[in-house]
């Protein structure tokens, strides 16, 4: 049974891959340790696919911090949004730090997420679910590309 | 203009205009509003200030509206450098 009530949030992001492979060149700049949680730079490897996988991500942090707008939670909370993904599989969304707590207070509930890149772009959108019922479930979501 | 708000002008014109945009940039110009900075640059623009700066920003005090102008910007700057 879905419990949520309505839709809180809704953003989207498009990411320039080719930004991306121009930060990854440039690790003095540090772009990937200010944005990307452990878990994240290791899933992302440092393949040949790794720019497309950084700029996924990116977007949907973006896309995700746009979404919770209404928290009023604005700041560079990059790392307070952790992006998971299993290969080419749906894509998840973990809250962390202030924004989960800003998510909690606002009664945030599940986020849903979707992924499309091209050669040259990544784009993303979510879309954040009021919480229903009692049950807070602030950090966690199923998504689908 | 003093010496800091010119290096965070010369940054945000060497990083993100492009070389054929002939807009001028002051002070109180609107750069994320604007267009100039994008979420993408914020990141690279925090950084610069943290590592010529020694500051640490945190990150609710890195929004876009702390960021829209080289005035805010090194406002910002001079917050973080007195505490």
């Amino acid at each position: 049974m879905n419990a949520s009530t309505g839709i809180l949030g809704l953003g989207t992001d498009l990411c320039d891959i080719r930004r991306v492979e121009r930060e990854l060149r440039a690790t003095e700049r540090g772009f990937v340790g200010a944005v990307f949680t452990r878990a994240e730079i290791a899933a992302c490897g440092d393949g040949p696919h790794a720019a497309r996988r950084f700029a996924e991500r990116f977007a949907a942090k973006e896309a995700v911090l746009k979404a919770l707008s209404f928290t009023d939670g604005r700041g560079a909370f990059w790392q307070d949004v952790e992006i998971t993904r299993r290969g080419e599989g749906p894509a998840a969304v973990r809250l962390q730090g202030r924004l989960e707590e800003l998510a909690a207070r606002h009664a945030a509930g599940r986020i849903h997420l979707s992924l499309a890149a091209t050669g040259h772009h990544a784009l993303a959108v979510a879309m954040i679910e009021e919480r229903g019922g009692a049950a807070p479930r602030p950090d966690t979501n199923h998504t689908g590309d | 203009m003093d010496e800091r708000k010119q290096a965070i002008l010369d940054y945000v014109v060497s990083e993100y205009l492009e070389e054929d945009d002939d807009r001028t940039i002051g002070e109180d110009t609107p750069l994320i509003t604007g267009g100039i900075v994008d979420s993408f640059s914020m990141v690279s623009l925090k950084r610069f200030l943290e590592k010529k700066y020694g500051i640490q920003i945190p990150d609710a005090d890195a929004s876009p509206e702390a960021f829209d102008t080289v005035n805010r910007i090194a406002a910002l700057v001079e917050r973080f450098k007195k505490s």
